[in-house]
């Protein structure tokens, strides 16, 4: 008899997420919050702008990410708050196969949510031209932007679980990415180290990914995510060391 | 089946349990008996791997639990009832948990059906009662009917005819070749369930006996048990 499949453990992990409230309610807050900018201007009567359109699509890819990356997290750090931890470990002792799946599931889930999430923005802004008369502005560069919206979200979401795994404890981990999102940019600015800025944006980094606005080059962004992501997956793993309680 | 040698475990100047050593055979309940602090609970979590000894071994059939593939399909583990996400659905839970080790989905209807929790299982963890979740954790360790079941303390929050229920379902498994062992405090009922007693004191093992050697009444297991055994009261 064989040891239990990667693939196995990671369809295991999807239906943890979809097997809680959360799973279900923070992605769908994900994906209909960032409707109320463009569904707001045109109550504004300020109309669906070309701008307004292309901005519609960066608010509902940042909403997304901050969304996930906080279900990233949790995917981790909810198997320490409510001990399922043990039941998880006795079924899949090695601990580095679980974490691989919960990053692999991870990906997985933001992908479909980030897709869907920019699908239904997409189909609203469509539906809000069309009633307002204006022109639909992004068809042609959908193509290109939501295969780059999705890694941008997925490599966030993977930040996520790797804070989750080195924190193990969801108020540390949360209060370690928003406070730190938050915080670090003005700790850098105050301390006048320009050069820092872009380690320490990782949202920005998403939407660089993304390819809206000019706020870092594209190497830039994917560097400051991989250290993001590697720096507390290091520690993580290294925590997977001690004893399971 | 379970082979415990010199097994060790020490958490800076404690020793939780010290040089212990046993072995279990097939076709036999064991319970694991002891004060609170004793070391039972760590003896069980290295022999499953979530703690690792300081010294000496913990195999099952000859190997460790993190060395055996797919050791649920080998060892049936209920170590903390209360390890379960509440706002998941208890049929849920053995989902995930089927999933994982890669257990058919329909034996987690059947292991519902066999501790009673048929209804309940379509409802949130968060409302059941301690009783609830101890069968819920006695219906994960049979998901895949395996040899071995190892237990601990999974009579607590059991009502009578539960307590009745966990002691049919443990000689049953037993007599079907089962390797059993079951830690508890409810001495009269361990009277009742197994075949041999291991006691347990300051991490030592202090008595091993058949049950046929005592009376078989939970009086005389408790004389037995309180003439070996202190707590940190009775210091």
């Amino acid at each position: 008899m064989s040891t239990q499949s990667t693939g196995q453990l990671v369809r295991a992990e999807l239906l943890k997420v979809r097997t809680t409230r959360s799973g279900w309610l923070l992605p769908l807050v994900a994906i209909v919050l960032p409707l109320v900018f463009p569904v707001g201007s045109v109550l504004r009567a300020e109309g669906l702008t070309p701008e307004i359109q292309e901005t519609a699509l960066a608010v509902t890819t940042l909403v997304v990410a901050m969304v996930l990356v906080g279900l990233g997290a949790l995917a981790v750090t909810s198997e320490f708050r409510h001990h399922t931890v043990v039941p998880t470990t006795l079924a899949a002792p090695k601990r580095n196969q679980v974490l691989a799946a919960k990053y692999a599931a991870a990906a997985i889930f933001t992908g479909l949510v980030g897709l869907a999430a920019l699908v239904v923005t997409a189909i609203t802004l469509a539906g809000l031209a069309a009633a307002t008369g204006e022109p639909v502005a992004i068809g042609d560069d959908l193509a290109t932007f939501v295969p780059r919206a999705i890694a941008g979200l997925v490599l966030w979401t993977l930040a996520g679980v790797a804070v989750g795994s080195a924190a193990r404890n969801s108020a540390g981990a949360l209060v370690g990415i928003y406070l730190g999102w938050a915080v670090l940019p003005m700790v850098a600015a105050a301390a006048a180290m320009p050069s820092l800025l872009p380690w320490v944006q990782p949202l920005d980094a998403v939407g660089a990914v993304a390819g809206f606005g000019d706020l870092m080059s594209g190497g830039q962004a994917l560097a400051t995510l991989a250290v993001w992501i590697t720096a507390p997956a290091a520690v993580g793993l290294l925590a997977l060391r001690g004893d399971v309680s | 089946m379970i082979r415990i040698d010199a097994l060790t475990k020490r958490y800076g100047d404690l020793i939780a349990v010290d040089s212990l050593s046993f072995e279990l055979e097939p076709g036999t309940v064991t319970g694991f008996l002891g004060p609170n602090g004793a070391g039972k609970s760590t003896t069980l979590r290295m022999l499953t791997g979530l703690a690792k000894p300081t010294a000496g071994t913990a195999t099952i059939s000859g190997r460790r639990y993190s060395d055996i593939p797919k050791p649920q399909w080998t060892v049936g583990t209920l170590l903390d009832a209360s390890a379960v996400h509440p706002g998941r659905r208890g049929r849920d839970h053995l989902r995930v948990l089927a999933a994982t080790v890669g257990a058919p989905a329909r034996r987690v209807d059947e292991v519902l059906e066999q501790v009673g929790l048929q209804q309940a299982g379509r409802r949130r963890v968060k409302g059941y009662s301690l009783g609830m979740r101890q069968r819920l954790g006695v219906a994960a360790a049979l998901l895949t009917d395996p040899p071995v079941l190892v237990l601990d303390e999974p009579a607590i929050g059991l009502d009578p005819e539960g307590i009745r229920w966990l002691r049919v379902l443990l000689r049953g498994r037993a007599a079907q070749g089962a390797t059993v062992l079951v830690s508890s405090h409810l001495l009269a009922e361990v009277a009742q369930t197994v075949d041999r007693v291991l006691i347990l004191d300051r991490g030592r093992l202090v008595a091993d006996r058949r049950m046929a050697e005592l009376s078989g009444d939970g009086k005389q297991l408790e004389d037995f048990y309180l003439g070996l055994t202190t707590t940190e009261a009775g210091k």
